[in-house]
């Protein structure tokens, strides 16, 4: 096994890292992979070739690292899944000029718009729905279509990819003021109560990351609807967490106030909410490893 | 990025299973070891003329994974092979490594690690064991602990003083030594511990060493140690014991009423999903081995998941699991699952203690840059 990226997802990370950070926070989702020079890809014009889902977790991994907002690249990520890789075949050979066509007619006429509703059953039996996106016309997916489902796995790894990148900035910022901050007559970093804390957070957030490069890479469709998807979400919400928690913690009293944490803290809570409770991903994960027994 | 074992790290393990598939039952350890080594499988990283195959580290990561997986002693292939046999391989004389290497590849030879001492624990620094010069031979004594499987072993690597160091620090003067465990002063003393098999002291009165028996440069043996425990920290062994345990659990899950299994389902996803993601990170680390060096900061992330992860799982038959059954169990699960939990405590210990992995860790800027 080997976990690093080949060439190219090297390069599609540092793409986004050098463009993407210097896009205005105002700028829409379809803006913000105009300015990555994703946009030819992910219509796939002329001989590319769309985006894997591999590739697209480490887009929302770099994006929550850089602490975009989740949702304007999600609504164009899955407006591009539902409608192209799903209503289109997913065979961009044949209808490349087609489908940029057809993309570039709703993204003027502002049809950027999705609802979408995910079940997940808990051991309770509740479920949660959630509404990704942002119109008024295009589709409503019910958990029920096997089509759903796959889109909605689709949707659920990159949401945790997303979370796992919130939790790395997290991390960064943490180290950041460890190494500034002094406290007893040295700095936090060398306090080995703090070393080992953010070491914990590493850890987790970079088996986090192999769960979901593990479902997302190479082949993608056998993993999907599998019990394992849910788990390495379920790891991505809690590195985030974990990640989050670290880092306030560095910041003393100020904690969750200063304005550097306010946003990736309450980001990385908020992810309970776009994926799910760990705890309501692991039962969901355990139904569907019963299921599939 | 490969996510999944190679063809032929596939093909290595295929033949691993097909050896011991074919051994009879009788067969004792030592038997399908030899066995293992006949068919060149227990150290495909070695030299084809040292009794290997000159095969890369993580092909012999898949090994490994296959000989743990079926329920041979890892700890004694991992000391052996890989501690021991890595030690003479990187650091010994060409007289050596003929010498040893192509007894330890054929699993004729059995071999442990003699580092820690009497209060020392997991700082190998702090030995009192002394080796004397005395005409074309050193004599040894001291008392080595924590030592497992000794009983086995035939050959063991030392670690002695052969200076008081000054002037060169707590770190220098230290020196390592071949001891034949057959030799004259040699005394092994069993130490009970709660988990099978025992520890071992071993005290050394007066051993007589020669010449030929020194591993590496003389007082400066301490730069070869974390190469020597990197090759034992990598943490596959703790992954095959956790797999076989939560294998184990999953089946005496089924024999749960139907609403305490289901219960349970969640909590197996977890356990399952944390020892999948520490193997892959385990195998990584052996993937990017420069020969035998492995990044010392991405094998301590391997060591700490792998150690993580199956003692998670031998935590919890302890606090879920065995309750639930309520002494419904015998047999080779109740062996299995109670072994588990003896030996929990130990896995975020033996290898190096989990400070140790936290420091290196913490000590990438930024952090988390290793795995990433």
């Amino acid at each position: 096994m080997n976990l690093s990226l080949d060439s190219a997802g090297r390069q599609l990370i540092a793409a986004i890292r050098d463009r993407a950070a210097i896009a205005p926070a105002s700028a829409s989702g379809w803006d913000v992979f105009d300015l990555i020079g994703l946009t030819p890809v992910l219509t796939a014009d002329g001989d590319s070739q769309p985006l894997g889902l591999l590739e697209w977790c480490l887009i929302f991994e770099e994006l929550g690292a850089l602490g975009r907002d989740l949702a304007q690249m999600r609504s164009v990520r899955t407006f591009l899944d539902v409608f192209v890789w799903e209503s289109e075949g997913r065979d961009p050979g044949s209808s490349a000029e087609a489908f940029a066509g057809w993309v570039a007619a709703r993204r003027s006429a502002g049809h950027a718009t999705l609802s979408m509703r995910r079940s997940l059953p808990s051991s309770a039996g509740q479920e949660q729905a959630w509404h990704a996106a942002v119109s008024t016309a295009a589709a409503e997916l019910s958990a029920e279509a096997p089509a759903s489902r796959m889109s909605v796995d689709r949707d659920l790894l990159t949401c945790a990819a997303y979370a796992v990148g919130v939790g790395r900035r997290c991390l960064e910022i943490a180290q950041d003021r460890a190494g500034e901050r002094v406290l007893g007559g040295k700095r936090l970093l060398e306090h080995q109560s703090t070393a080992h804390r953010l070491a914990e957070a590493a850890v987790c957030l970079a088996l986090a990351r192999v769960g979901i490069w593990r479902c997302a890479g190479g082949r993608d469709e056998p993993q999907l609807g599998d019990h394992r998807l849910l788990a390495a979400v379920a790891d991505a919400v809690m590195a985030g967490l974990a990640c989050s928690r670290a880092a306030v913690q560095m910041f003393g009293a100020a904690g969750t106030s200063d304005p550097v944490m306010t946003w990736p803290y309450h980001t990385a809570h908020g992810m309970t909410a776009v994926c799910g409770s760990p705890r309501a991903l692991w039962e969901s994960a355990g139904d569907r490893q019963g299921g599939a027994a | 990025m490969r996510r999944e074992l190679s063809p032929a790290q596939q093909s290595l393990a295929n033949e691993v299973d097909a050896v011991l598939y074919r051994a009879v039952q009788a067969s004792g350890h030592r038997e399908l070891f030899a066995m293992l080594g006949s068919e060149k499988l227990l150290a495909v990283h070695y030299p084809r003329r040292y009794g290997g195959r000159g095969l890369s580290l993580s092909e012999q990561a898949a090994v490994a994974e296959a000989i743990g997986m079926r329920g041979l002693p890892d700890v004694v292939h991992l000391v052996t092979v890989h501690a021991v046999g890595g030690a003479i391989l990187a650091f010994g004389s060409s007289p050596q490594r003929s010498r040893w290497l192509p007894e330890i590849a054929a699993g004729r030879l059995f071999a442990s690690l003699l580092l820690s001492e009497p209060g020392a624990g997991s700082d190998l620094t702090r030995i009192e064991t002394m080796a004397e010069p005395s005409g074309d031979s050193w004599i040894l004594t001291g008392t080595k602990t924590w030592s497992l499987h000794t009983d086995w072993s035939d050959l063991a690597l030392c670690s002695v003083r052969t200076s008081d160091g000054v002037g060169s620090g707590r770190y220098g003067g230290i020196s390592l030594f071949l001891v034949e465990l057959a030799a004259p002063g040699v005394k092994l003393i069993e130490v009970p511990r709660l988990a099978s098999p025992p520890y071992f002291q071993v005290d050394l009165r007066e051993v007589r060493v020669d010449a030929g028996a020194l591993i590496g440069p003389l007082h400066r043996g301490w730069p070869l140690l974390p190469t020597i425990i990197g090759f034992e920290r990598w943490g596959f062994d703790y992954l095959s014991r956790g797999r076989l345990w939560l294998r184990t659990a999953a089946a005496e899950c089924g024999r749960l009423p139907e609403r305490a299994a289901a219960a349970m389902k969640a909590d197996l996803v977890r356990l399952g999903q944390a020892l999948d993601n520490a193997r892959a990170v385990a195998f990584h680390a052996a993937y990017h081995a420069d020969g035998l060096d492995m990044d010392e900061i991405v094998v301590a992330y391997a060591k700490l998941a792998c150690g993580r992860a199956a003692q998670s799982v031998a935590h919890w038959i302890g606090q879920e699991l065995l309750p639930a059954l309520g002494g419904q169990i015998d047999g080779a699960a109740a062996v299995t699952l109670q072994a588990a939990v003896a030996e929990a405590p130990e896995l975020t210990i033996s290898g190096g203690p989990v400070d140790l992995q936290l420091d290196l860790i913490a000590s990438e800027f930024p952090i988390g840059r290793a795995l990433r």
